[in-house]
Formats: C-alpha cells, structure tokens, sequence
C-alpha cells in the first residue's frame, strides 16, 4: 500500500526519489514547499498545462504539489456490497519542476527571485515586474483566527501577558518566597560529598 | 473485532515485551515500587521511620488577585525576552550602588558584602554552588 509520502520499500528494493535537477533547484528554493500551501500557481506540464490553481498540500520529501482540481483521475471510493461506490476526482501529485509561480500584478506565470528589500527582508521578486510576490499566510493548525479569538475563563488576557512585572533581585526564587511567606529556617543540612 | 484481531495479530508470536515492568507483573512478594522517591528510612528490624523534611510540601503563596491564569490568550504577540545572565544582574542592581557610593566617596573595596557579595557559600540554606536545591 503506497500512501502518498513514504519512500516504498518493494521487496529489497528502493523507491529512488527523483532529485531536483540543478536548473530546477532555484525552482525549489522559490516554492519554499513548506510553506507553498494555499498558493496560486500555474501548472507547466502534464494535462492541465497552462491552467492555474491553489496548491491545497505539498509532500517536501518527494518534492510534490497537490494542485486543487487539476491532473485529476476518477476512482471509485467506499465500495461496499453491491453498491460500486462514490465516483469521485482525486488529484494526482505535481513535481515542482512542473509548476510556477503566478505574477499577482498580471496573473500571468514568471520567474522569480529571492532578493533583499531595503529594510532587509528576504522576498521573493518575479523577474518580468519586479513585484514582490508575499509568501502565503500560515494558517494556524488548530484553525483558530487570533483577530477574531474571544478569551475563555482560563486564558490571560493579553495585556496580562505581555505585561513585565520582573524585578530584579539578588536572592534566589525560593528566598524571596520564604521572606514572603515568614518562614524562619535556622536549620541547616549536614554536610555531604559527592563526586 | 477489529481492536482484538489487531492486538491478536500484534501479539500472537509471544509475550509484548516493551510492556512497562510494573508492580501487578511478577510474583505477589516482588514489589519493585512505582518509581516513587524516599521519604524515610528503615530502622533496625526493617521498621519504617518516616522524615517530615523528606516528605515535599507545596509552599504557595495567596492567589486573590493574581492575573495570570492557565491558558495565554491567542492574541498575544509572540516575544523574545533576554535571558537573564549574571552581567545583567550586576547591571541592574549593583553597579548602581557602587556608582552612587562612589559618587559620594564611601566606597570600600574592602566591604562587597553590602552589595550582595557572599565570599563563600557556607552557612547558607540556599547555596548557590554547589546547588543544593531543586529548582
């Protein structure tokens, strides 16, 4: 069974993970994969070659993008019985060769740069424009939206945690609490070595 | 079915030994304990004494009116704070001392210690090297 992701171990064999060639790595770099969910991009080859679309996954490791709606094939899903199935389309995995980035200025596909903006941000620039292109949002994981997040009981407001309160002092944490508290410790431990 | 068969298939050719060894494994007069740690000592015909020192007890101070809870709003900002090295500490609580004393003319090389300068660690409950508590 082959899940989209590992490297397939077929009876002493291994699956060869294709590497980026050296004309496609600035490719690579550009895409930034990890990041590259939820951008629009333009795919090169295949059957959808010259369509554009949102990249809704990408697999690092095998160099994929999976490209909403496009390079689609129709399976049968959740057959049971006499009953066939759901006929539905599934996305195949793009390479990242196969696929650019989109000019937001124009929409039109362009090569792009990674340069340096005057405040020292590292941007990615098309090459035909020279409009930055931003790097997609990254969504939180719990898909909470921090503008519209309303505090519970149990959460410290902002303000509260971002306010300093520290003051500096010379004796250590337990002390100052015993100084707190009134706890009087005359007693002291034996003496013990350890080596 | 599905969870039997899955242990059953997990565990058909013998005994799962990455189990955890516990005190309800092994005979009923193996007691190897539950990885607590002591809280006293055996006197003489195995009789057990129990240390209230050794025994931990929470020290916390009253809570009215602390603002801090649990959980941190998602809305705060993400920060860096520097950490706080011994230079700092200096900085910020002794070096103004020294400058006003200085300033007036009473500093004494030969008096640290009401600066916070401890020349040794002895005598104290919380010493500092070699660290003798906890945290």
């Amino acid at each position: 069974m082959r899940l989209p992701g590992c490297i397939a171990v077929v009876q002493g064999e291994r699956l060869q993970v294709p590497e980026c060639s050296a004309a496609a790595a600035p490719c690579c770099w550009v895409l930034r994969t990890a990041r590259a969910a939820w951008l629009q991009v333009e795919i090169l080859k295949g059957k959808d070659a010259g369509k554009q679309g949102l990249v809704t996954q990408v697999i690092q490791a095998r160099h994929w993008i999976f490209v909403k709606g496009m390079n689609v094939h129709y399976r049968y899903v959740g057959n049971l019985g006499d009953y066939p199935g759901m006929y539905i389309p599934s996305e195949a995995p793009l390479m990242i060769q196969h696929v650019t980035l989109i000019d937001p200025a124009d929409r039109k596909p362009t090569d792009v740069e990674w340069r340096y903006t005057e405040e020292g941000e590292r941007v990615r620039v098309s090459m035909r424009t020279g409009r930055i292109i931003p790097l997609p949002e990254v969504e939180h994981p719990d898909g909470v939206v921090p503008e519209l997040w309303v505090d519970g009981p149990k959460d410290t407001s902002e303000d509260d945690a971002v306010a300093k309160t520290y003051k500096p002092s010379l004796k250590t944490f337990e002390e100052e609490i015993m100084e707190l508290m009134g706890i009087v410790e005359t007693r002291r431990a034996r003496k013990s070595y350890w080596y | 079915m599905g969870l039997l068969a899955a242990l059953t298939r997990g565990l058909v050719r013998g005994a799962d030994r990455m189990a955890e060894y516990t005190s309800k494994r092994g005979s009923r007069f193996h007691n190897p304990g539950r990885g607590c740690k002591r809280i006293g000592f055996l006197r003489n015909g195995y009789k057990f004494c129990m240390v209230r020192e050794m025994v931990p007890e929470f020290v916390v101070p009253d809570l009215t009116g602390f603002k801090l809870k649990p959980y941190v709003s998602y809305k705060a900002p993400e920060g860096e704070v520097a950490a706080l090295t011994a230079k700092q500490l200096f900085m910020d609580i002794v070096a103004p001392q020294i400058e006003k004393d200085v300033k007036n003319g009473i500093f004494d090389p030969d008096n640290l210690e009401k600066y916070g300068f401890e020349p040794t660690q002895e005598g104290k409950l919380f010493q500092l090297f070699p660290k003798n508590y906890v945290r």
